[in-house]
């Protein structure tokens, strides 16, 4: 939890959010059938789906008031204005941000990006490579420049699937873009390789060895458990995953 | 049944799972699981029981069951490993146990630190279960009497207790994240006249939110985000000789032991209100009735027993309301929920009518995952305290790909990860502000529950309040309901103190 000092200001912001939420699940809710026939059946105020939200929305916007005034009461005002001032002083490119940046960036690429396009061992593979090496090494000079590096090639992998580049590839050979993630991996491990041989520091090669065996045994693992023993479809899959039912349905 | 039937039946549960390998191997796997999960700073029983959910797919029900409280069980406990041997606390119900745990490893007493600490959790595991046998039935013959309005009003006393309880802050931001949870259970087709309410025109949200991957990105996003952002660095483990069962100490407060053991079952059967807050509850009053306070702090025996004791004790008091009324005692409890209603099976007041002996074979498993947590907590302690040594930021990546996956193979709808995510991060801001997160999960569990029992109610006194008032069950918790809310509000609290301080004078 933040310090009561800026908890207070906080309070003011979220309570003016969960107001303005109450306001629209009210508004919503009056758009709902409150005494008019819905689907060929009269409705009455006491069956209407809009009743329990009405009481949602009206608990929430008394609620958010009581907050609201709390923090008001408190010093949440000066604690805005504090905040406020302070804004000049927050770098986007601290080292704290670089750290968010680093869970959120991947966390987002890997769902809502590389799900449904890259082959799920690919993409897992990518994923933690990534974040496994970055925090284990946890040096602000090999982070900042493996996430740079790491945008950049999601950068390159989101203007291919706006722009349906991907499909037209894909076309092309059905494996491509799982080809084109399986070099980025490879360039992602020789930039870090290079970084920790410039650090010169011993100890970040055992621990980039240990990131790198996490990162390929997890999908070693999970792939077999979901796809084979729990018979779960993965979201996509492509080139690596292909190649494993084949060769577990040749054994079997 | 009748007491011996009854006895009969929870003996037979209990030969049945110990006479099949594969269940041992269930039990025993899942419990060690569970132990490792909760010894691992940043990995929480919560998400322990959300990711081995996803495993129980293709399981029996019985399989799942034993797999899903071995966890659990494993779990709760296996959080004191952290708080003794490097003064990290696994799971935020071995927070107290740190205070005293520690302190007793830097003595050189580690070994019998975790001795007192597996046999507290085992005692306080079968207590529970103890509880759980005798109030389920008992609870869930009262619910079969409760009408629409009792259990609209039950569900609305759950989000109310839960926020008021678990509330870091201001009471309001408790009970505001209940109804934010109540909101989003409202998203989706309304179960009477099949509305859409708040879909914003997306077809995959016409089915509703599904609890499981609001439950993984609730719990599990934050902790994956706070833990890696925030830098952790792992301290060498205390030293370990041996792991003693410490009999004799047990013996010695036995007091303690019935008293903490209450305690969690109480505050367990509070819905939403997890082990943390029973652990705490249990060291405060240990500390409080002490002949000895001042020893409180130093690595004081009592204090260890009264929190392992009432962590542990609080599974089954958590489960007494999830199988009598289908509401979860805690955020564990309400991913069992989750896994129960995936497995077909409705908790409730017509669980026992459904699945007659459901409940005795439930309390068979956490009788059984107790022993079996002291059998592998004595012979493997040395074993896991070495995992303690493996940084968070070598497995917190791979349980972020677990929830994930857990997550999508829930009826193969990638949309679960869509809002999964967004789902983590909010909870991720609202923690940090001082909003508690068990309100808002329970008000999701609860509130298809709320909204169908409120209309089908009002349908059937024609739009009368009347029998809010005049049923007594119904006005019993409508006057707890009023009594909850005023004695939270500020008015209230200033009036007490006026009193309080023109009484004293």
């Amino acid at each position: 939890m933040i310090d009561k000092s800026k908890l207070r200001g906080a309070d003011i912001i979220t309570s003016v959010l969960f107001f303005l939420l109450g306001v629209w699940i009210i508004s919503g809710a009056l758009k709902m059938p409150l005494r008019e026939s819905y689907a060929g059946v009269n409705s009455v105020w006491y069956v209407s789906p809009a009743l329990l939200p009405l009481i949602i929305g009206g608990a929430i916007i008394l609620l958010s008031i009581s907050i609201f005034v709390h923090g008001l009461r408190n010093g949440g005002i000066a604690s805005v204005k504090a905040m406020w001032a302070a804004r000049k002083d927050i770098k986007l490119l601290s080292d704290a941000n670089i750290r968010y940046a680093s869970v959120l960036i991947p966390l987002f690429a890997l769902v809502y990006m590389n799900l449904t396009k890259v082959d799920f061992f690919l993409n897992i593979v990518l994923f933690l490579s990534f974040t496994i090496t970055v925090f284990h090494l946890d040096n602000p000079r090999i982070f900042r420049k493996t996430l740079y590096f790491y945008t950049a090639e999601m950068a390159v992998l989101l203007v291919l699937f706006v722009f349906g580049i991907d499909k037209a590839v894909n076309g092309i050979f059905a494996y491509s873009i799982d080809i084109l993630v399986l070099i980025m991996i490879v360039a992602l491990i020789i930039l870090i390789s290079r970084l920790i041989k410039s650090e010169g520091n011993v100890d970040y090669k055992k621990k980039f060895r240990q990131a790198m065996l996490m990162s390929f045994i997890t999908p070693l693992f999970i792939v077999p458990i979901f796809r084979y023993m729990l018979r779960i479809p993965l979201p996509n899959e492509g080139g690596i995953v292909n190649l494993m039912s084949m060769i577990y349905y040749a054994l079997r | 049944m009748d007491i011996g039937q009854q006895f009969g039946s929870f003996f037979a549960n209990i030969f049945s799972i110990i006479s099949n390998p594969t269940l041992l191997l269930v039990l025993f796997g899942s419990t060690l699981m569970g132990i490792i999960f909760g010894a691992l700073p940043g990995l929480t029983a919560t998400l322990g029981v959300a990711l081995l959910t996803t495993l129980t797919y293709s399981m029996s029900t019985e399989s799942a069951m034993i797999a899903l409280m071995g966890i659990y069980v494993g779990a709760v406990y296996g959080g004191s490993y952290g708080s003794i041997m490097i003064n990290i606390p696994g799971t935020a119900a071995a927070a107290a146990t740190a205070l005293e745990g520690y302190p007793m490893a830097l003595r050189g007493e580690a070994g019998k630190a975790l001795g007192l600490t597996t046999t507290s959790s085992a005692i306080g595991t079968a207590i529970g279960m103890f509880f759980l046998v005798i109030f389920t039935p008992v609870i869930a013959a009262l619910a079969l009497q409760f009408t629409s309005f009792e259990f609209f009003l039950l569900a609305f006393f759950g989000i109310l207790i839960s926020g008021s309880i678990s509330c870091p802050d201001t009471v309001q931001k408790g009970w505001i994240t209940g109804f934010l949870g109540l909101f989003l259970a409202m998203v989706g087709r309304d179960p009477l006249q099949v509305y859409p309410r708040f879909t914003l025109g997306m077809m995959q949200l016409e089915s509703g939110i599904e609890v499981v991957p609001v439950l993984i990105g609730a719990f599990g996003i934050p902790q994956i985000i706070q833990v890696l952002k925030d830098r952790q660095v792992v301290a060498e483990p205390a030293k370990l000789d041996r792991v003693l069962p410490s009999f004799k100490t047990i013996s010695r407060n036995i007091k303690h032991i019935f008293r903490s053991a209450l305690i969690g079952v109480g505050i367990g059967a509070v819905p939403g209100i997890g082990e943390d807050i029973a652990a705490w509850v249990s060291y405060g009053t240990a500390k409080k009735t002490s002949k000895n306070p001042e020893k409180f702090g130093t690595g004081c025996e009592e204090g260890i027993i009264a929190s392992e004791v009432a962590n542990n004790a609080c599974i089954g008091g958590a489960m007494i309301p999830l199988l009598s009324m289908g509401i979860p005692g805690s955020p564990p409890a309400a991913m069992l929920l989750g896994a129960l209603m995936l497995h077909g099976v409705a908790p409730g007041p017509m669980l026992e009518i459904e699945q007659p002996g459901f409940t005795l074979k439930i309390s068979a498993i956490l009788l059984l995952a107790s022993f079996a947590m002291w059998v592998v907590g004595i012979l493997l302690a040395k074993q896991v305290v070495k995992l303690l040594r493996v940084p968070p930021a070598l497995f917190m990546p791979v349980v972020a790909v677990l929830c994930l996956i857990g997550s999508y193979a829930l009826g193969l709808k990638v949309f679960n990860l869509y809002l999964m995510i967004p789902m983590g991060i909010l909870t991720y801001y609202l923690t940090g502000m001082g909003y508690p997160i068990p309100p808002l999960v329970i008000g999701v569990i609860l509130g298809t529950m709320a909204d169908a029992n409120l209309r089908r109610g009002l349908m059937v006194s024609q739009g009368s309040l009347a029998p809010f008032f005049s049923r007594p069950v119904a006005l019993i918790l409508l006057i707890v309901i009023v009594l909850t809310f005023i004695t939270n509000m500020g008015f209230y609290k200033k009036l007490m103190t006026n009193l309080k301080g023109r009484l004293k004078k």
